[in-house]
């Protein structure tokens, strides 16, 4: 790659907006200039080099090299420290159970979720506190545009053509928080999975947004995990179908109350199980197929398709419930549907 | 990349796709042949599918049909099931593109049967037809083209059974149409 440091000088920034606009890398929000001695820094940021790849990205089978991560992390406003997790989101999505394709092209509106963890995470500016799934934080925001950008840009997704989404998702600008583990009453989520506290790990998840748990009185376990159970068992869940993993983020006044009724998360896990639940016959109503219910292949086989009255669960097993903390002051929680894939985590170590 | 973005000093955030992909011969008639029926899970898939057989045996001499069927539409074909296909059988009808992730998923197993040997006809609905040859063209098979039908996920078995005579001169076409 070469430059023309005169050229570049001579355009002014709103031109250079318009530009990069014009250019097609857009996701509608302006870009930052990817110019080839910043992207070096990313990729000395990744601790690897260029030319590397993770292999290749549907739907267009580009390839994933970090040149091509790190070209859109500086476009999303990153820093070159967040070059770690955005590699390992990236890394995440492409494990085959998180069915990338399938993501990228859906008329579903799920986006992806990405989850920081690790003792680094605070370090790196991620928050997972007050609004952490909202605006006003440049790790949080730009951390999850790369990897949009990175889908646009190297998996050739594109809005209307190959992502068929009839209505979107805001999430799909950007969807990116930090588990609160410091108010979480539990072991850290990629503890849960098998990593050590001291790693640092993203989670990626295929999740629709966060649809609201109020509960102003939270005294015990079961009443609030009621209204959780409410939120999961919907007629209008794409889950319904697919089944896969769903995502629970609650918040840690919430979480507290919970814990001091000595619930472990598998407590929590089997209670969402039992009680988020719909009846056979008004699954016939609608979902997929409707009374042609020996179209749901992925249902588990103890449930009685043919009867009305029984009992159908959202997922095949309580695992598939992934409990986390995240939040601030307040007693909101929130349930994430999701396309029905799986949670992915991966390791990353921050830049030194 | 453009020439004027290189000229700034700008990196190019693109990747170009890398698939290779080989067009499978077609077959000279249909008669006698076996065709494979993938039901990729998508409403009424497996109806339409089995009235295009009934069809092909009927009226065209096709010795016999094997239907399987995908787990989700939203999933590639295990390849056990694309193995089989291609050993048992000398075409394939697949059906049907009429959701994003399942056109997705529609075209790339198609051009997985293509390359292992097998004539593939893929079913797509207008709607999704733009999704189709962009996938095409990604996989590296821009020629790869698709026999449209309606969509079926409302439709009765009647009307299913309709759509199906309407197009089984396509798919007979598509799978048995001269190479180049």
């Amino acid at each position: 790659m070469t430059s023309d440091v005169s050229a570049r000088s001579a355009t002014a920034p709103s031109d250079m907006t318009e530009i990069l606009y014009e250019s097609g890398w857009s996701d509608g929000l302006p870009l930052v200039p990817p110019y080839v001695e910043r992207v070096q820094e990313f990729v000395e940021a990744s601790g690897r080099s260029a030319e590397d790849s993770l292999g290749s990205m549907p739907p267009n089978n580009g390839d994933v090299t970090i040149e091509k991560i790190a070209t859109n992390a500086v476009m999303a406003g990153c820093l070159p420290q967040h070059m770690p997790a955005v590699v390992a989101s990236v890394e995440a999505s492409l494990d085959p159970r998180f069915n990338l394709r399938a993501l990228l092209a859906t008329t579903h509106p799920s986006a992806t979720m990405v989850m920081i963890n690790g003792p680094a995470s605070e370090d790196l500016g991620f928050t997972g506190g007050s609004s952490a799934m909202g605006p006003g934080n440049r790790a949080n925001a730009t951390v999850g545009r790369a990897l949009q950008l990175v889908f646009r840009n190297v998996g050739g997704s594109l809005p209307g053509v190959t992502d068929k989404a009839t209505l979107g998702n805001p999430a799909k600008y950007s969807f990116c928080f930090a588990e609160n583990e410091a108010e979480s009453p539990w072991a850290p989520f990629h503890v849960e999975q098998g990593f050590a506290p001291e790693d640092n790990a993203v989670t990626v998840y295929a999740a629709e947004g966060p649809h609201n748990l109020t509960n102003q009185v939270p005294r015990e376990p079961m009443s609030f995990l009621k209204g959780i159970a409410s939120l999961m068992a919907n007629l209008g869940s794409n889950q319904i179908y697919s089944m896969g993993d769903h995502f629970v983020a609650l918040a840690p006044e919430h979480a507290a109350v919970i814990a001091a009724a000595r619930w472990k998360k598998s407590d929590i896990q089997h209670y969402l199980f039992e009680h988020a639940r719909l009846r056979m016959g008004d699954v016939m109503l609608g979902g997929w197929f409707g009374e042609r219910t020996e179209r749901y292949t992925l249902w588990p086989k103890w449930v009685d398709h043919t009867d009305p009255e029984a009992s159908l669960p959202v997922c095949r097993e309580p695992g598939d419930i992934k409990v986390v903390v995240v939040g601030g002051p307040g007693k909101h929680s929130a349930y994430l549907p999701g396309l029905g894939s799986r949670c992915i985590t991966r390791a990353f170590v921050p830049a030194s | 990349m453009d020439e004027r973005l290189s000229a700034l000093g700008l990196a190019n955030p693109v990747a170009d796709p890398t698939a290779v992909r080989t067009r499978a011969d077609r077959v000279p008639t249909l008669s006698g042949t076996v065709v494979g029926l993938l039901d990729n899970h998508k409403d009424n898939a497996d109806i339409l599918l089995t009235r295009i057989g009934e069809i092909l045996k009927a009226e065209y001499g096709v010795k016999d049909t094997i239907m399987r069927q995908k787990f989700l539409p939203s999933m590639v074909a295990e390849p056990r099931v694309l193995d089989e296909f291609a050993q048992t059988c000398d075409v394939v009808v697949a059906s049907i593109a009429d959701c994003g992730s399942c056109t997705s998923c529609l075209v790339h197993d198609g051009l997985e049967l293509e390359d292992r040997g097998i004539a593939t006809a893929a079913l797509c609905t207008p709607v999704f037809l733009n999704s189709f040859e962009l996938h095409a063209k990604y996989e590296g098979r821009e020629d790869y083209e698709p026999v449209m039908v309606d969509t079926i996920s409302t439709k009765s078995s009647e009307e299913i059974a309709d759509l199906a005579a309407a197009i089984v001169p396509s798919i007979v076409a598509v799978l048995t149409k001269a190479d180049g």
